[in-house]
């Protein structure tokens, strides 16, 4: 993939050089997200229906994101003390910083979105969709038993 | 319609960011922080939704610019204020 190979930013915008260190990699990609404008340097402007249908997958992520935030912070609140200590704020803080890894995926896939749409490429494929849905479940589930096991007692 | 629906559930998120901050945190200064926190994200996302929306009302809209990025760091930085205040002893 050119993005490692050349030492390119996911953007493409940054060059200097082959073979830059992955810290320069991971700068480049976070210069990326706080300033989004420079994706508009790539490739040519694409039918704006395309911009704004990746917009509207941003914000549903976001959306996500912020459901997983106040998933935690009602755990931490309304959950009744569970039959393990700490777990009830264990499973706030997984939410938490779930929440928070989806707001930053977020960013990050709508940014790459939208330079492949720029220069024409297949939009990327990500596993993060089935990775948090497994996540997702399972922690309802555990979260379903700790709750019945709680109310036996 | 999808900004609108985002900015109301940035709403409800820093509402119950800051009902934490009341709940959960030592009286000070850590619950004045994290409140503080809760209103500043709350208005930076606002106004940047806002402007958007009101960017989106051309026929050909512009791209949507900073607008993301500060909606998606105000998410991240709810995120971490609420992993403080559940995990403050």
């Amino acid at each position: 993939m050119a993005a490692v190979t050349t030492g390119r930013s996911p953007l493409g915008t940054a060059t200097a050089g082959p073979a830059r260190g992955t810290g320069r990699i991971i700068g480049g990609v976070i210069r990326d997200w706080f300033d989004p404008e420079r994706v508009r340097q790539v490739g040519s402007t694409p039918d704006y229906r395309f911009s704004l249908a990746n917009e509207r997958t941003f914000l549903a992520w976001i959306r996500t994101a912020l459901a997983l935030v106040a998933g935690g912070l009602l755990a931490a609140q309304l959950l009744p003390e569970l039959t393990v200590p700490y777990l009830r704020e264990a499973l706030a803080v997984v939410l938490l910083v779930t929440g928070a890894a989806v707001s930053l995926r977020a960013l990050n896939h709508w940014l790459n979105c939208e330079r492949a749409i720029r220069l024409g490429e297949d939009l990327p494929q990500s596993r993060f969709p089935a990775a948090l849905a497994v996540l997702v479940a399972a922690g309802a589930l555990v979260l379903l038993v700790l709750l019945l096991a709680a109310g036996d007692r | 319609m999808s900004w609108v629906r985002t900015m109301l559930v940035v709403t409800l998120v820093g509402l119950l960011l800051g009902r934490s901050a009341v709940v959960l945190a030592p009286p000070a200064p850590a619950g004045v922080l994290a409140g503080a926190a809760a209103v500043a994200g709350w208005v930076v996302a606002l106004v940047a939704g806002r402007r958007r929306v009101a960017a989106l009302a051309v026929p050909v809209p512009p791209p949507v610019g900073s607008a993301a990025s500060v909606v998606a760091l105000v998410t991240f930085g709810y995120a971490l204020v609420g992993v403080a205040l559940v995990t403050a002893p």
